[in-house]
């Protein structure tokens, strides 16, 4: 199965020329993206995935060479109804993190035209929870073989099923683009499984000539549940009398609702030949002994004709200040068990160069030089941006080198 | 140098002159209330960031064929952008699903033709081609 899956995605590489949309007639078109990548990690106690609620299997342990982490095809259908109104939907195959292929409808939208400058969406959207989130899966539309992972993997859900305004507006030399936005996601909750979680946020653009800056902030409402939950529930209970910290964490978890929080800055400067761009998040998941997560990148480089050398620094960081919090030991054995279940301290300096051969293709080579980090002397907190972790693996700092080649392509 | 050669170079300098010649005005309809934009402005309104002029009126922008030296010149002055940093761009925009690019026509003719009759639109064509059926509002 996965080698015809591998067959469809190379034909497709193979039958594309020039990057005009196909128009199937009825005013309908056809676009597509996909890549082609193989990835090297150098560390077999895990494996190297792009994200952790994206995908449970990757390079590393389970495939020293593995084809699965970036290879991709999306396919979308634009319908264009009449001058105001118009349908899209888009399909994308990838390695999931239920290790299969099954195609996924991305996004299915009616979008109407308000007026000149605003138009209204309902349907399934991706919402911009950060910079690229919103074309996140598109890597010839980016510069990297696959945007920072420290930073992207914080964001549980790629859709959500909703309705969103896009005002784009100018004011002398700059042009804005607000877009609020409100729906229902499949959120990841780390201890158990997917679970529905209402969205709202906002995402606001402003450019000017070489400058971009972006400022997005979204929350989300989700049930916490599952065995790992209960448990940590009764021995909560069972130390109210004693410690009101735990009592004050029981009742916060018995709630059965919480909040994350998503917020982020990030800009970017481009004159052509020299470019940078950088982003910063902190992510929020006020649920007692969830983490506060934060994390930035910031990646430079030059285009030299068709080749584009690049460097990026990336860091996501724990930022709670959780730990030892009570004076009772056992309370504190709870609260951090269950936060060290999901740490993902992590830096990485990565070098790349992407070559546009062809108007419509990309091929691109990365090294990632990547380092997990703890918090303290705390065992089982250095799992970093990992899947499928060996027993032993976030109980000390990581090292992984990773090489990525890839081929993106846009049709 | 002979004679020959003292020929080519010159046949081979006025083609030069001649291409350099053919630059690109930025245009909107004769009729248009719009009367001269910015590199930006213009920039903002081909890159899909806004879909009105300065003043508030609604902006369609035209483009001409993808490549056409009309299209490379146009984009290169206006945008800085080379061809595949285009083609990133609008593939951010088209399959995040928030825009589509500008429509295409296949020649500066047929971009009068279309402008003259509409004044929401702006597109640019060929300095020498520019008459009565068209205003210039940039000369990036």
């Amino acid at each position: 199965m996965n080698k015809f899956r591998f067959t469809v995605i190379t034909t497709a590489l193979l039958v594309t020329s020039q990057a005009d949309a196909i128009n199937l007639g009825y005013d309908v078109n056809f676009k597509a993206f996909g890549t082609l990548g193989l990835v090297y990690s150098d560390n077999d106690g895990a494996d190297y995935v792009t994200s952790t609620h994206a995908q449970a299997t990757g390079a590393g342990k389970t495939d020293t060479v593995s084809y699965k982490v970036d290879s991709k095809l999306g396919a979308q259908f634009d319908w264009q109804a009449n001058e105001k109104l118009s349908l899209s939907t888009q399909f994308l195959t990838k390695h999931y993190e239920d290790n299969t292929w099954t195609p996924r409808i991305e996004s299915a939208f009616l979008k109407y035209v308000v007026a000149s400058e605003l138009d209204i969406r309902a349907g399934r959207i991706r919402p911009p929870v950060f910079n690229l989130s919103d074309f996140l899966d598109v890597n010839f539309a980016n510069l990297w073989v696959r945007p920072p992972i420290e930073h992207y993997s914080a964001v549980p859900f790629t859709y959500m099923n909703g309705a969103d305004l896009l005002w784009s507006t100018q004011s002398g030399e700059i042009a804005w683009l607000v877009q609020p936005y409100t729906g229902q996601a499949k959120v990841d909750n780390a201890w158990e499984n997917t679970n529905d979680s209402d969205v709202v946020g906002l995402n606001i653009r402003a450019g000017r000539g070489n400058f971009t800056f972006r400022a997005g902030y979204a929350q989300t409402r989700f049930r916490v549940s599952g065995a790992t939950i209960d448990y940590a529930l009764n021995a909560l209970y069972g130390l109210c009398q004693n410690d009101p910290v735990a009592c004050d964490l029981a009742n916060k978890i018995d709630s059965k609702d919480a909040k994350a929080t998503y917020f982020s800055l990030g800009g970017n400067w481009d004159n052509g030949d020299y470019f940078i761009l950088g982003e910063w998040s902190k992510s929020d998941l006020n649920v007692g002994f969830f983490p506060e997560m934060q994390s930035w990148y910031l990646s430079g480089g030059v285009r030299i004709k068709s080749w584009t050398p690049y460097i990026t620094y990336a860091k996501t960081k724990d930022a709670s200040s959780i730990y030892s919090r009570s004076s009772n030991p056992y309370t504190n054995g709870i609260i951090n068990e269950m936060h060290n279940g999901v740490m993902q301290g992590q830096h990485s300096i990565s070098s790349g160069v992407r070559y546009d051969f062809m108007q419509n293709i990309a091929l691109k080579a990365q090294w990632d030089h990547i380092k997990t980090d703890c918090k303290g002397s705390q065992a089982d907190t250095c799992g970093g941006v990992f899947a499928n972790m060996s027993s032993g693996f976030s109980d000390e700092p990581q090292d992984a080198e990773v090489i990525s080649l890839s081929i993106d392509f846009i049709y | 140098m002979n004679i020959s050669h003292k020929a080519t170079l010159i046949l081979l300098l006025s083609f030069i002159f001649t291409c350099a010649k053919a630059d690109v005005v930025v245009v909107v309809s004769a009729t248009s209330t719009v009367n001269s934009l910015t590199k930006n402005q213009v920039s903002n309104i081909f890159l899909g960031k806004t879909s009105s002029f300065p003043n508030g009126d609604k902006a369609i922008a035209i483009d001409q064929k993808d490549g056409s030296s009309e299209w490379i010149d146009f984009y290169k002055k206006v945008s800085g952008k080379s061809d595949s940093q285009l083609k990133s761009y609008w593939a951010t925009l088209i399959f995040s699903g928030r825009k589509q690019p500008p429509k295409q026509l296949a020649d500066s003719s047929e971009v009068k033709k279309s402008i003259s009759s509409n004044p929401s639109q702006i597109s640019y064509i060929a300095e020498e081609t520019v008459d009565s059926s068209v205003k210039v509002v940039l000369k990036p």
